[in-house]
């Protein structure tokens, strides 16, 4: 298929991962090609609702066409549905955000999240990918791997650690010292997801000191073995494929 | 980055009236073979896909091979055929899950100010209740317990509320694994003596009537009212309760405040009903 039409999903991906609406010389400048080019492929895109003007301005973001792909897509992992009172009653217990991420190849995808309830929270947003091996999310998937699993001797330690207490951290970066914690959801022994609790609940240095970890614990182990009795609920619609085979570049 | 939400589109977009016609029919056929997966069918293959869209079988081939390579398709479990790729759910978007808490509190707000005493807005999780919001009355009150403590579905009236809201099979299922229904009396006096039919008739009052009034005997002097918010195949999205002293929320009052409740809760009601609860797994939880 001719570039105009690799053009137009790149730019879409442009405007996706933006924070801002932008326009068609920021997309230009941002994927090497000239405004006009790129306002053929914002055309295009804007009239089959992929985009969507900005409050009538020149600056797109994503639009209904986008919207209505991915809720089709996320109704298809019904760990979301099934998780989420797990997710809002560790929310309303921690006072912080607490996501939902799931194995996608060699990546990490937070998929779901229930708003924590302190006056202060923030996350990530939804859909945003990581590799396993970055994050506490990830992280806690990853020490748990399937026997197909890539060399992760670089990390060998870290996994080792969140095998023998169950848990990963990850230090939040507005707070130094304090981190926050995400545990495994394991079926069978491999890790197919994590819960994260994504404000500064723990502290770095000694996190199995708080209070609440045990509690933190009980409630996604309920989820665990609701994994291991009901393993359709927590199957994906990519789990048929090579996970080498998914590249997020 | 979040997305928009806009009206239907029109035939003619403002964009094709404002602005000259670019022909761009590439990234047009690439992107209309992609809204094809909209739909309701999961995968699709290639015949499919070029009788619905009057294009030959080669340019969907073309464009779904331009789609893959971005992971906006893939190939489905059966490998002849396409469905939706990953690239979708890592275009930033908003988290659209209906979010109960969020809705409710509001309504919780207003009966608050309506009644004076204390609110809760309780959720299934597994086989148990928790409280997921309150807000408490000042002085003497109802209190809150333990923030995100969970309560057996058959502990205590608030819990059995909302066990009286799923079907049967699962209210006896239920049953049959919390056996024997006494095992918590140390923490929740009530259930001392508990049989499987007083459950029931708490499941039978509730039905009954739609909401459901108490007085919890722990709490000397305590009275409750409870309503179960459902969705329109009647699943439990949660309960909202007020509870207060009985000196001041006694039957009496309790019957007065009837009317201006239902009309607080009654729009909240209304957009549950709307949207599917998450579903309740009693069994293996």
């Amino acid at each position: 298929m001719s570039s105009s039409a690799t053009r137009a999903l790149r730019i879409l991906e442009t405007v996706g991962a933006a924070e801002r609406p932008l326009g068609p010389t920021e997309i230009g400048q941002s994927l090497g090609i000239a405004a006009g080019t790129a306002f053929r492929g914002l055309d295009a895109l804007e009239r089959a609702g992929y985009l969507a003007r900005f409050q009538a301005s020149p600056k797109f973001v994503l639009g209904k066409s986008v919207a209505a792909l991915r809720q089709g897509l996320l109704a298809r992992f019904p760990i979301r549905d099934v998780t989420a009172p797990y997710l809002r009653q560790l929310a309303f217990a921690s006072g912080e955000t607490v996501s939902l991420t799931v194995r996608l190849g060699r990546y990490g995808l937070r998929i779901a999240a229930a708003p924590g309830t302190n006056e202060v929270t923030s996350s990530a947003p939804l859909g945003a990918v990581r590799p396993l091996g970055e994050g506490c999310a990830g992280r806690a998937i990853l020490a748990f791997p399937p026997s197909d699993a890539p060399d992760t001797k670089p990390l060998a330690r870290t996994l080792a650690e969140i095998r023998r207490h169950g848990f990963a951290t990850e230090e939040t970066a507005f707070a130094r010292g304090r981190a926050a914690i995400a545990f495994p959801i394991r079926r069978d022994g491999q890790g197919i997801a994590a819960i994260a609790i994504e404000g500064p609940v723990v502290s770095l240095k000694d996190p199995a000191a708080h209070d609440d970890l045990r509690r933190w614990r009980e409630i996604v182990g309920s989820v665990e073995r609701l994994a291991q009795a009901r393993p359709a609920l927590f199957t994906g619609p990519f789990d048929h494929l090579d996970p080498d085979d998914i590249a997020l570049g | 980055m979040p997305t928009v939400s806009t009206k239907a589109a029109p035939a003619t977009p403002a964009t094709a009236r404002t602005l000259p016609r670019y022909r761009n029919q590439a990234a047009q056929r690439v992107l209309s073979v992609l809204s094809c997966f909209a739909g309701p069918e999961r995968d699709l293959g290639v015949t499919e896909l070029a009788l619905r869209l009057g294009m030959n079988k080669n340019m969907v081939h073309r464009a779904l091979t331009t789609l893959a390579a971005r992971g906006y398709v893939t190939r489905a479990a059966e490998r002849s055929r396409y469905q939706l790729g990953w690239r979708l759910l890592t275009l930033a978007g908003e988290d659209e899950a209906f979010d109960i808490r969020a809705l409710a509190r509001p309504a919780l707000e207003e009966l608050h100010a309506l009644t004076a005493e204390s609110v809760f807005l309780s959720i299934i999780v597994g086989r148990a209740r928790v409280n997921v919001d309150w807000i408490e009355a000042r002085g003497r009150r109802v209190s809150a317990s333990q923030r995100g403590r969970s309560v057996p579905l058959h502990c205590t009236t608030m819990s059995r509320a909302l066990l009286a809201c799923l079907d049967d099979r699962e209210i006896a299922a239920y049953l049959a694994g919390a056996a024997p229904l006494t095992r918590h009396d140390e923490i929740f006096p009530e259930t001392a003596g508990m049989t499987a039919q007083d459950v029931w008739d708490d499941v039978a009052r509730l039905r009954r009537d739609g909401f459901i009034t108490w007085r919890n005997p722990q709490q000397y002097g305590a009275n409750y009212i409870a309503f179960p918010l459902l969705d329109g195949a009647s699943r439990p999205h949660a309960l909202i309760t007020v509870g207060g002293p009985r000196e001041r929320f006694g039957s009496e009052r309790i019957a007065a405040l009837m009317a201006p409740i239902a009309k607080i809760l009654e729009p909240l009601q209304q957009h549950a009903r709307h949207v599917a609860a998450a579903p309740v797994i009693v069994e293996g939880s």
